[in-house]
């Protein structure tokens, strides 16, 4: 009986493990040491419809920079993160302003991501417990599906996301984000598998928030990613803000 | 004695377009003691001829000598003052301070002259008494007759005992009793105190009664004469 | 003097209906004065207590540097110095030390700009009345770890409830973006809908431990007596010379300037009643001189002097402000002391007021000097408006006595 129970817990330890690994393996997959990435954005609201364009470079968790280039409105604006700061530049009146933390988890550009969304480091290896619920088909093809509770003092406000991982290519293909009381706030599909760098990753991720607004949605696609291109710390720079094209 | 004495006396109205002399050249004195009438008929002058005497109006030209005083060189608070102390007033209406009382009105008059309280109480009960309205000393002028209220007038205007009385039409508006009465009681005032009165009027009961009548037409004396 | 006195008194009761239509003006028009400056000094004085009481106190301390981007750094440096030095001073009835940061919540439906003010509870309910404003839960009586106090309006934006997690997120003194996991202990509701939205209370425990500073940036005192603001802000001044010292009207200059803007729209509404009421009465007296003219001019003809003549005009005036005023005075006074204990409901507009910060039941409060002031203006006033009609009685002549009807 005792063996059984500390079988029981030694299996959990070990799927524990496992869903912990199968993260720390999608996430190193998925994100390079530096890359630029060329993105279109749609966001859809019962409404209205806005479409934008932007270029964005990073390089490991500390340096990114975002320029938008389309609309033509909001052409040439830069936003630069910069270990914990953001710099945003706005050409039309040649200022750069600091961005206050007020400001970064606000919708960004009234798009369903944040602006914390694009400057916060994963935490989704330290701020959560995984658990793996099994195995799963999710656009036919096989994937683990990952349960991740934040932890007691993590600054989360999910109460859990269900995560689905494409065992092949380990990127992941859906993510669920509930409230404490199990309700399904936002929905996160990833899909249109392409070829980048030699590297199979959707293309295609969309933001549904479910609760709240079933019919809007955001949809960011990528249009090319570079992995590991040459760039260095100098590159993110307030005077870059002002060059970069 | 001359009391007034009215040399070239010439009133002219002006208005927009047209100027209406209403006195042309009149001279007339007037003695200490007379009972005298001036009469005519209406917009001949006589009541303006009466403003003029009474220091009342503004000369056009010539000039009223009151007691040795010229009344053209007096601003008008010398004027007003200059009347209050030398001639008594009584008018065909109007005569009274409503909301005062018979003695208060008799009082009123010596009050502005400054004369001390007592005096003024003992001298308006004497004259109350003189125009034989003892009785009625606490009236109010709506409580009185219109004969009553001219004798509180006569009473009231001799109160500052002035040196002459100037009386408008001060029976226009009584009847015969009435206008009687009050013209016996001038009549006598005259006889014992020697008061001079000078009236402007029309009322043949008055004419009658006066000792010289001044004829006015036209703002000219056409007749001088005595009664 | 006295004649003339009485004689202008007993002249006003000759047309009593429109003395008395005068009269009542002129007490309408103390009244009015009055109670409109009961009842906006009323808002004011509400609108003032309540902002003291439940944010701004009477006094604060801060960094100087502070209030310039609300840079965490600027903490105040010796806050146990401060503390010591205001724990002494008599006059201070209570005081409070504060952390303060603006910052984000997030739940997971939205997220908002807030002041995250960091107390220690007990304190707190003793300078500020925001723990008699929970309205849902309690304020920190449990102790929880990670606790906080939100707005009612930011609870409806944020779409969370009692216990419901939210994430406050800010900068610390290094510059370092930190966030934190919260539970919501309480829910609280003041009369303005803004300041619900935009600030969130928290344990000073639990900002320090998160954000890893042992830091405060903000002391706030209550006075027992407010009339010695200035006497204490001098002493706090001197003594503390290295901070920031603000009164309330410092730190409210809106409160300060609404009490300007409804002096000047007072002293407006005053100089519209008061037209109001010379004209009347001009045209009252005008028409009691014309009426008069053949009486006064007969006053004139036997010797009455043209400063009396005056004089009774400007007498007669008088005496009518003379019992309206009293009685307008007596009627303010009911007035004003009736609704001061019971209030005026305003309950329909309620919506319009809270948004602006009122509350719906005013409390009209007058200043004792006030009935002087007004009645000295309104005397003043009649005085000036009985000159016009004494100078057309000057004008009369004594003929007008003489003239036949």
């Amino acid at each position: 009986m005792k063996k059984i129970i500390i079988l029981i817990f030694l299996s959990f330890d070990l799927n524990a493990q496992n869903a912990y690994e199968i993260i720390e393996k999608s996430q190193n997959y998925t994100i390079g040491n530096s890359q630029k990435v060329d993105i279109s954005i749609t966001i859809n609201r019962p409404k209205w419809e806005r479409k934008m364009s932007l270029k964005a470079w990073s390089l490991g968790t500390n340096y990114s920079l975002i320029l938008i280039t389309a609309p033509s409105r909001d052409r040439g604006t830069v936003f630069l993160k910069k270990e914990n700061e953001i710099w945003n530049w706005q050409p039309k009146i040649e200022r750069i302003i600091k961005l206050p933390p007020s400001m970064m988890m606000q919708s960004w550009m009234g798009s369903d991501f944040t602006n914390d969304d694009l400057i916060r480091e994963s935490s989704i290896l330290d701020d959560y417990s995984h658990f793996l619920l099994g195995d799963t088909l999710i656009d036919n093809s096989s994937c683990f599906k990952i349960k991740l509770i934040p932890k007691d003092d993590a600054p989360v406000v999910w109460g859990k996301i269900i995560t689905f991982i494409d065992k092949s290519f380990y990127f992941q293909r859906r993510s669920e984000f509930y409230d404490e009381e199990g309700e399904l706030i936002n929905i996160m599909k990833l899909s249109e598998i392409k070829l980048f760098n030699n590297k199979k990753l959707p293309s295609k991720i969309t933001v549904i928030p479910i609760y709240e607004n079933p019919d809007s949605k955001t949809t960011l696609i990528y249009n090319n990613i570079d992995f590991n291109i040459n760039i260095n710390s100098n590159f993110f720079s307030k005077q870059n803000m002002k060059r970069i094209k | 004695m001359k009391i007034i004495s009215a040399k070239n006396l010439v009133k002219i109205y002006n208005s927009s377009n047209l100027s209406f002399k209403a006195i042309d050249e009149i001279n007339l004195d007037i003695e200490k003691g007379e009972f005298s009438a001036i009469v005519g008929p209406s917009g001949s002058g006589k009541t303006t001829l009466l403003n003029m005497i009474g220091g009342l109006d503004k000369l056009t030209s010539g000039e009223v000598i009151i007691n040795n005083v010229k009344l053209n060189n007096l601003n008008e608070n010398e004027l007003i003052d200059f009347r209050l102390n030398n001639i008594g007033f009584i008018f065909q209406a109007y005569n009274l301070i409503p909301v005062l009382t018979a003695i208060e009105n008799v009082e009123f008059i010596m009050l502005l002259q400054g004369i001390n309280h007592l005096t003024r109480k003992e001298r308006s009960i004497e004259l109350l008494k003189y125009v034989g309205l003892e009785n009625k000393i606490n009236s109010r002028p709506n409580q009185l007759s219109g004969g009553q209220q001219q004798r509180v007038a006569v009473a009231r205007a001799l109160a500052s005992k002035p040196s002459f009385i100037l009386a408008d039409e001060p029976t226009a508006n009584l009847d015969s009793k009435s206008t009687n009465k009050l013209l016996d009681l001038m009549a006598k005032m005259n006889k014992e105190q020697n008061i001079t009165f000078l009236f402007s009027t029309h009322d043949q009961r008055v004419i009658n009664r006066a000792k010289r009548i001044i004829t006015i037409e036209d703002g000219k004396i056409i007749s001088d004469e005595k009664n | 003097m006295f004649t003339i006195i009485k004689i202008a008194f007993l002249n006003i009761w000759r047309t009593p209906l429109r003395s008395s239509v005068v009269i009542f003006s002129i007490a309408l028009g103390i009244w009015a004065g009055l109670f409109v400056i009961a009842f906006c000094y009323g808002i004011n004085y509400q609108r003032t207590s309540d902002t003291i009481n439940s944010s701004i106190s009477h006094l604060q301390i801060h960094n100087p540097k502070f209030k310039k981007d609300y840079n965490n750094k600027f903490n105040l440096k010796e806050h146990d110095k401060i503390v010591k030095f205001v724990n002494e001073i008599k006059q201070i009835k209570s005081f409070c030390k504060r952390t303060l940061s603006l910052g984000m919540i997030s739940s997971t439906i939205n997220s908002n700009g807030v002041k995250i003010i960091g107390i220690e509870p007990r304190k707190e309910s003793l300078v500020t009345s925001i723990s008699k404003k929970v309205i849902e839960g309690d304020f920190f009586e449990k102790k929880k770890k990670n606790s906080v106090l939100i707005g009612d309006a930011l609870a409806k934006r944020l779409n969370v409830k009692l216990k419901s997690k939210v994430v406050v997120t800010f900068q610390n003194s290094n510059n370092e973006i930190i966030s934190g996991a919260f539970r919501i202990c309480g829910i609280f509701k003041t009369q303005y809908t803004k300041y619900d939205e935009q600030n969130i209370f928290l344990l000073s425990e639990d900002f320090q431990r998160i954000s890893n500073d042992n830091s405060f940036h903000e002391i706030a005192i209550l006075l027992t007596d407010i009339n010695e603001l200035n006497l204490i802000e001098n002493k706090l001044k001197i003594n503390l010379n290295e901070y920031l010292i603000e009164n309330w009207k410092n730190l409210a200059p809106e409160l300060a300037y609404a009490d300007q803007v409804m002096e000047t729209w007072l002293f407006l509404i005053m100089v519209i009643i008061m037209l109001a009421l010379i004209f009347g009465i001009i045209n009252t007296m005008l028409m009691a001189v014309f009426e008069r003219r053949r009486e006064l001019g007969m006053l004139m003809a036997i010797g009455m002097n043209k400063f009396k003549i005056f004089t009774l005009i400007l007498y007669e005036t008088f005496i009518l402000s003379l019992i309206g005023g009293p009685f307008g005075m007596i009627l303010a006074y009911v007035t004003i002391y009736l609704t001061s204990k019971n209030g005026i409901n305003l309950s329909i507009f309620k919506n319009g007021l809270e948004s602006v910060g009122l509350s719906s039941t005013i409390y009209p409060k007058i200043d004792d000097n006030y009935y002087i002031y007004i009645t000295l203006l309104v005397l003043v006033f009649t005085l000036f408006s009985s000159i016009f009609p004494s100078k057309k009685a000057l004008k009369l002549k004594p003929t007008e006595a003489i003239k036949t009807i």
